[in-house]
């Protein structure tokens, strides 16, 4: 191959404009993947943080609405206030079971200030007289009314509903709490989104033996040392490479953040998480969100080839079409003007350059030809020629006709 | 003799034995080396340039050595 032909020249920018197109193509589909994992990753940390929030709102509801009734019964008050251990388990264990299995694993009283003592546990009854000194209790003392939030305990981060327990002067003869685990959410959450989710708890706001200890009661791994700065506390995948995190879960924004993207074997995931406070306010953990896109990062590959694909087809046709065009436009006639001058020089006086068309080209032949015919002329009046090569007649005629 | 014009009959001589085509071959070989074949003649007076020029092109076009 000659590289200073035109040929060649098209043939290198049309690969060179093949391959930018295709370049161009890959770019734009990487582009509007990200953009689009991106956003949906977004909508997955947001929607889940909307989702929690509204089963959150939920089950504050129902359970204060449980919590509200039960108080209503006059022999639970009574209880309540005689600090009757016995008579309370009586009247209150019936219920706990049908209360578990709603999704109300925790449920106590507690014996008001100033000592505040749990008096009994519903679910744990053989476990009281310990004081929990918690940022709910200190709001039921200073409030005297319903308090609701997320709060860290011996038994679990939950959800809870807590309220004093009126005894018969309208005074405070204790306290009932009732919370859920928000472990539970997420299988909730997963059934609703299909996401995977995992509850991440800082440790900051955990001791390692209670979590031990936990661990044993609610019959799961103790995966204290998995992470430097968090707990699983629950997950709804088997897999805990999902959950790689090694940020400050106290620095994750309250609206949430998206982390990286990544694959594990054939499926492509999004991540994100948004914190999880509990009722005083403080980042006690995260909420993980791992969304899968395998179908669509499928989806994006399977477009990106055939996009690829046909793009370099068409180019490879156009290129065939323009190296034919250009053949039959140009090369050819500038080959046949380049055979007839060979020829001339080679004593051919008598071929002539067919003008072939009015275009670039065409004006070329034409004066090329008369480039040619006045050359004969002047052949045919070089004495050393007439002695040796004649010149035809019908060459000297055509050029003194011209 | 004019060494220019041995050259030419060489050149003829093997564009005949090898049955090529005579107008064509003497045309690159005049353009590539500047000089007409036909104004060659016995008369034609040798300079060393126009020699050397013309078996530069005989080798190019024809391969032979002259």
């Amino acid at each position: 191959m000659k590289w200073n032909t035109i040929r060649t020249k098209v043939l290198v920018a049309l690969g060179i404009c093949l391959m930018v197109g295709a370049g161009g193509i890959l770019a734009l589909m990487r582009y509007s993947f990200e953009h689009n994992a991106r956003a949906l990753s977004t909508e997955a940390v947001s929607g889940a943080q909307k989702l929690f929030g509204v089963l959150e709102a939920r089950e504050i509801s129902k359970m204060t609405a449980v919590s509200e009734s039960l108080l209503s019964n006059p022999q639970i008050r009574d209880a309540v206030a005689a600090r009757d251990r016995n008579r309370l388990l009586e009247l209150t264990a019936p219920l706990y079971p049908k209360f578990k299995s709603e999704g109300i694993t925790n449920w106590f009283f507690q014996t008001p200030e100033p000592d505040m003592v749990v008096l009994l546990r519903l679910h744990n009854p053989t476990k009281f007289g310990d004081a929990l000194n918690r940022f709910m209790d200190k709001e039921l003392v200073r409030t005297h009314g319903i308090v609701t939030g997320n709060e860290l305990a011996k038994a679990g981060f939950a959800v809870r509903v807590a309220q004093p327990v009126p005894d018969a002067q309208g005074g405070v003869a204790g306290y009932m709490e009732m919370g859920e685990e928000l472990g539970q959410f997420i299988h909730t959450m997963k059934a609703q989104t299909g996401n995977d989710y995992g509850l991440l708890l800082s440790k900051k706001y955990l001791d390692r033996q209670f979590w031990a200890d936990s661990s044993k009661v609610w019959k799961r791994r103790n995966n204290w040392d998995d992470n430097p700065t968090f707990v699983v506390a629950d997950q709804t995948t088997a897999s805990d490479s999902i959950f790689q995190f090694d940020g400050d879960l106290a620095a994750v924004p309250g609206e949430g953040r998206v982390l990286e993207r990544f694959k594990k074997a054939d499926s492509v995931f999004v991540r994100g998480l948004f914190p999880i406070r509990d009722a005083a306010g403080n980042t006690v953990g995260a909420m993980f969100v791992v969304h899968d896109i395998s179908d669509l990062y499928l989806e994006m590959n399977r477009t990106q080839t055939i996009l690829v694909l046909s793009t370099c087809i068409s180019l490879a046709i156009g290129a065939v079409l323009i190296l034919l065009l250009l053949s039959h436009l140009v090369f050819r006639r500038l080959d046949h003007i380049i055979m007839v001058a060979t020829r001339v020089v080679g004593g051919d006086y008598d071929t002539e350059i067919r003008v072939s068309s009015e275009d670039e080209v065409g004006q070329f032949e034409r004066l090329f030809e008369q480039f040619r015919r006045v050359f004969v002329d002047v052949l045919a009046h070089v004495p050393e020629l007439q002695e040796g090569e004649q010149i035809p007649e019908r060459s000297r005629a055509a050029t003194q006709q011209s | 003799m004019s060494q220019l014009n041995d050259m030419k009959i060489k050149i003829e001589e093997k564009i005949k034995a090898d049955g090529l085509d005579a107008k064509d071959i003497k045309g690159k070989i005049g353009l590539k080396s500047g000089k007409l074949l036909a104004f060659i003649s016995p008369t034609t007076a040798d300079d060393p340039e126009s020699i050397a020029k013309l078996r530069q092109a005989a080798k190019e076009v024809l391969n032979i050595n002259l």
